[in-house]
C-alpha cells in the first residue's frame, strides 16, 4: 500500500464496537515484535534531501516525543548519500523535567532502497534488537515514557499537528504488530509466506496480536486487520476525525 | 431486517459482503442518508431449537468474524454522507455473537438440539426438502442432533 499525505493511518482509540482484544495504548513500553516490509520511494526522497540534510520520514509511530521505526535519507559531510533505519525513543531520566532522546540505527547501504527493506524490531525487557534485511543490532533501552494517551500511526509519525508528521511516502506491503516475541523464523514466515503467518500466528489467539496486514484489503476508510484482534487501522482525514 | 439464527451463521458473511455491495452501488445524494440499505441484525429467540446458541461453539467465530468484516466495512463516523456500515449495524452483529457464547444450561441445550433434529428431520419428510444438501456445513451437527433422540 502507498503511503503519502493524503495516506496515513492509525489506530482508532476507545474500541467502539468492543471488537478488539489486544488495544496497542502500551504496546511499545512492554516487550514487543514488530516486523514490517517496506519500499521507500526514492524519487521523493531525493527530492526532499536537496531541501533538507536528513529527511527523515516515520513507519509506525506514536506521537507526542516520538517512539517508532523511522527511515531516513541524507547526506555526510562529502555528500555521499547515506540512509538510516533507526528505531527511536524517549527515555525518562533523574531530572523529571528532562526526557532524554534514544534510538538504535542501522545504516544501510546506499543503493538498499531499491529493492526494500524487511525490518524486525523485537524488546526483551531491557534490550531492545533492530534487523534490518537479516542483520542484527542490539541496544539497550529502559524508563522508555509513557506512550499509553498517545496514538499509535502506520504512515507518518503524527498528523494531528503541523510539525513532526513524518509521512512517509513509499510502499509498507506487510506488517505485523504484537506483544511478546516472535522469533525470526516467525517474522521470516510473514515476510514469505504471509497466508500460513496468518494460520499459524495471525490468528493464534495464545499470541497478544495487535495488528497483521498485508494491506490487500481497503475500503476507503480503512485497511483489513487479518489478524483474529479485528482492529483495522482507520485512515486520517480531518473529515471524519475530530482533530 | 435479518434474524440472526442457527442456520444464518455459514452464509452471514456473504450477505455483509452483499449488503455492503449494495450500499455501494445504490448509494445516492438525493437521500439524506446516502445509504439505500441498511443491515439490521436481531436475534432469533424463538423457536429456541433454532437459534444461534444451538449450533456448536466453533461456529461463535464465524459470528465475530462477521462483525469484524461489518467493521472494516464500517464508516469511521456516523455521517449521513458515509457510505459502508454504521456503527449500530455492526454492534448488533457484535451482540448477537454475545448473546451466542452466553448459554449456560447444558440440559436445556441437550432438548433444543434434539429438537432441532426432529423439527428440521419432520420438514424433510413434510415438504421433501434435503437439510444435509441445503446446508452441508452444519450436515455432521445434523447427525449429531438425531443421536440426541
Amino acid at each position: 500500500m502507498v503511503t503519502n499525505k493524503d495516506n496515513t493511518y492509525l489506530f482508532l482509540k476507545g474500541n467502539k464496537n468492543k471488537l478488539v482484544f489486544n488495544p496497542p495504548e502500551d504496546v511499545f513500553t512492554k516487550d514487543f515484535t514488530l516486523a514490517i516490509e517496506f519500499k521507500p520511494d526514492i524519487e521523493h526522497y531525493t527530492k526532499m534531501m536537496k531541501e533538507t540534510s536528513f529527511y527523515t520520514q516515520g513507519l509506525v509511530c506514536k506521537n507526542g516525543k516520538h517512539i517508532g521505526l523511522f527511515f531516513t535519507a541524507g547526506t555526510d559531510e562529502i555528500g555521499n548519500i547515506l540512509l538510516k533505519v533507526s528505531f527511536e525513543w524517549w527515555k525518562k531520566t533523574d531530572n523529571p523535567e528532562v526526557d532524554e532522546v534514544k534510538a538504535i540505527d542501522f545504516f544501510p547501504p546506499s543503493d538498499s532502497a531499491e529493492n526494500g527493506y524487511k525490518v524486525i524490531i523485537r524488546k526483551k525487557r531491557n534490550e531492545i534488537e533492530l534487523v534490518v534485511n537479516g542483520k542484527s543490532k542490539v541496544a539497550p533501552i529502559e524508563n522508555v515514557i509513557d506512550y499509553s494517551y498517545s496514538y499509535t500511526w502506520v504512515g507518518c509519525a503524527n498528523r494531528l499537528d503541523a510539525d513532526y508528521q513524518h509521512i512517509f511516502y513509499g510502499d509498507i506491503s506487510k506488517m505485523h504488530l504484537q506483544e511478546g516475541l516472535l522469533d525470526n523464523n516467525s517474522c521470516n514466515l510473514l515476510f514469505n509466506d504471509y497466508q500460513e503467518f496468518v494460520k499459524v500466528h495471525a490468528l493464534n489467539r495464545d499470541k497478544q496480536v495487535i495488528f497483521t496486514s498485508d494491506f490487500s484489503q481497503v475500503t476507503p476508510y480503512k485497511v483489513k486487520d487479518h489478524s483474529y484482534n479485528n482492529n483495522h487501522i482507520i485512515k486520517f482525514s480531518k473529515a471524519w476525525l475530530n482533530t | 431486517m435479518s434474524t440472526f439464527n442457527g442456520l444464518s451463521v455459514p452464509s452471514y458473511y456473504k450477505l455483509v459482503n452483499g449488503v455492503y455491495t449494495l450500499k455501494q452501488e445504490y448509494a445516492s445524494t438525493d437521500r439524506y442518508w446516502i445509504s439505500a440499505v441498511f443491515l439490521d441484525s436481531s436475534y432469533l429467540r424463538y423457536p429456541s431449537h433454532q437459534t444461534l446458541q444451538v449450533i456448536p461453539s466453533k461456529w461463535a467465530n464465524e459470528v465475530l468474524r462477521c462483525a469484524s468484516h461489518a467493521d472494516f466495512l464500517g464508516t469511521p463516523k456516523f455521517d449521513n454522507k458515509l457510505i459502508g456500515y454504521s456503527d449500530v449495524e455492526i454492534q448488533k452483529i457484535k451482540r448477537s455473537y454475545d448473546w451466542m457464547v452466553s448459554r449456560n444450561d447444558p440440559q436445556k441445550l441437550e432438548n433444543q438440539r434434539s429438537n432441532f433434529y426432529r423439527y428440521f428431520n419432520a420438514h424433510d419428510e413434510r415438504r421433501g426438502t434435503d437439510f444435509k444438501k441445503v446446508f452441508p456445513e452444519l450436515a455432521d451437527f445434523f447427525e449429531y442432533c438425531k443421536t440426541l433422540n
